[in-house]
């Protein structure tokens, strides 16, 4: 993308609270099991979440298609559960695309299939993000808990791939798959298509936490940073607002209407069956507290020397600490631990470039 | 390519995703990975060429919108017109 012209277009969405990029859940149902799933806790037969069984209607999510897009957005994500077991998922595509938005799916790739990828791409889908839990069926399908479902993924991203879908994989780091990194990469290059690593596990949104017994500690860390994402250790970002874009030019819209200020931000600011999406998106009181936030309120990060190496998000926040400002203390969340190491690291590498 | 007419009608191409941010219509592409903004004119235009209306029409109704010379306005669609679909971003609907 074009830097300046798209800066330009983001700084003034962002002054004008315009929802530029909104993700939205058609449906929690998912053909995988995976062990770290942020919804809630897939190897349960039955669950007492409430959005389980309060999905939104087809004849809702087209006008909630509607409402967001009046209301100034242009990326429209749709993620689950799984967007491929909506039956209806090719029509909301068609729909979204026709009223000029640009469409993509954030799946795991299993169902798609030749038919499915060539009605996806008549709907105008532009782009597909694909997790990856592994380099091989041995570790991909443990963590999802599915025989088989490496190969369906990887002959579902080449599909898209060929169809001339921007296919991107997300490849979750976790202790299960922290020692084939590098594969993982190979494995992307193999294929052609981009990635990125995301190395945080959070809470589930259903308040239960056994998830984090999979996320990275310091010593992986450590042996990551050191290792196979060196190359993501540099000299820092200088962090203007601590504060990310949910509530400014993101939000996330639940399987049941509620709205987020990310969809990786639990935090209900209204629901679309009580409220159109600009009341909400316009008046809704944590929304306009979200906004309001300016950097003192981030009381442990405001003054952290390890600010301009950190990953933090105020989702994963929310989700692990229960504080959308969080944490409360340096050190209470893995991502202070990560950001500690990778500038340890960025120090130590610019030390040894002086000395040369 | 084929001169664009006064009579042909246009349909935006759906590879081309837009907006409307603050008054500016936005272009987003992804194969070039541009971002192009339209002047308010433009941003009519393109608005307005949804396969339903022949360039004639678009216009009359931009001319409208912006109190302006109607023969001066159509030459400046066709002329936009005929960049668009050279680049790909929109096409000619069949009659």
């Amino acid at each position: 993308m074009n830097g300046p012209q798209f800066a330009r277009i983001a700084g003034l969405a962002e002054q004008r609270h315009i929802p530029l990029n909104v993700t939205l859940e058609i449906t929690q149902a998912c053909n995988l099991r995976c062990a770290h799933c942020y919804n809630f806790d897939r190897e349960l037969p039955r669950h007492p979440d409430p959005r389980r069984a309060a999905a939104l209607s087809d004849a809702e999510i087209h006008r909630i298609i509607d409402e967001v897009r009046a209301e100034g957005a242009l990326f429209l994500a749709f993620t689950g559960g799984e967007p491929t077991a909506h039956p209806a998922l090719v029509d909301f595509v068609a729909h979204a695309s026709t009223t000029g938005m640009f469409t993509r799916l954030k799946s795991n790739g299993t169902h798609l299939t030749r038919l499915r990828v060539e009605r996806l791409v008549a709907a105008g889908l532009q782009a597909v993000d694909v997790s990856v839990y592994g380099a091989d069926a041995d570790t991909h399908d443990a963590f999802v808990r599915r025989p088989g479902a490496f190969a369906h993924t990887v002959a579902g991203l080449r599909r898209a791939r060929e169809a001339g879908i921007a296919v991107h994989i997300v490849f979750v780091l976790s202790r299960a798959n922290a020692d084939v990194v590098p594969d993982m990469a190979e494995l992307a290059e193999t294929l052609g298509v981009s990635h990125g690593f995301d190395t945080q596990i959070t809470a589930r949104y259903d308040g239960s936490r056994s998830s984090l017994d999979l996320a990275l500690d310091r010593a992986a860390f450590e042996r990551l940073y050191r290792g196979p994402l060196a190359k993501y250790v540099g000299p820092g970002i200088k962090v203007g607002r601590i504060a990310c874009p949910c509530a400014r030019v993101v939000c996330g819209i639940g399987s049941s209407g509620d709205v987020y200020p990310c969809i990786g931000a639990p935090l209900p600011s209204g629901n679309l069956r009580a409220s159109s999406f600009r009341e909400i998106w316009r008046h809704s009181p944590q929304l306009q507290w979200v906004r309001s936030l300016a950097n003192g309120d981030f009381q442990a990060c405001s003054g952290c020397a390890h600010l301009p190496h950190c990953r933090r998000s105020s989702g994963v926040m929310l989700a692990n600490t229960g504080s959308f400002t969080g944490p409360a203390r340096f050190g209470d969340d893995l991502v202070c631990t990560e950001a500690e190491i990778v500038h340890a690291l960025a120090d130590r590498g610019a030390r040894s470039e002086q000395t040369r | 390519m084929p001169s664009i007419t006064a009579e042909d009608r246009l349909r935006r191409a759906s590879r081309v995703s837009w907006q409307d941010i603050d008054g500016e219509t936005i272009l987003l592409v992804l194969q070039q990975e541009k971002l192009i903004g339209l002047n308010r004119a433009a941003g009519r235009i393109w608005q307005l060429i949804d396969g339903s209306r022949t360039n004639a029409e678009v216009a009359a109704l931009v001319a409208e919108d912006f109190d302006g010379p109607r023969e001066r306005i159509l030459q400046d669609t066709l002329a936009f017109a005929q960049a668009l679909t050279a680049r790909g971003f929109a096409e000619v609907v069949s009659p």
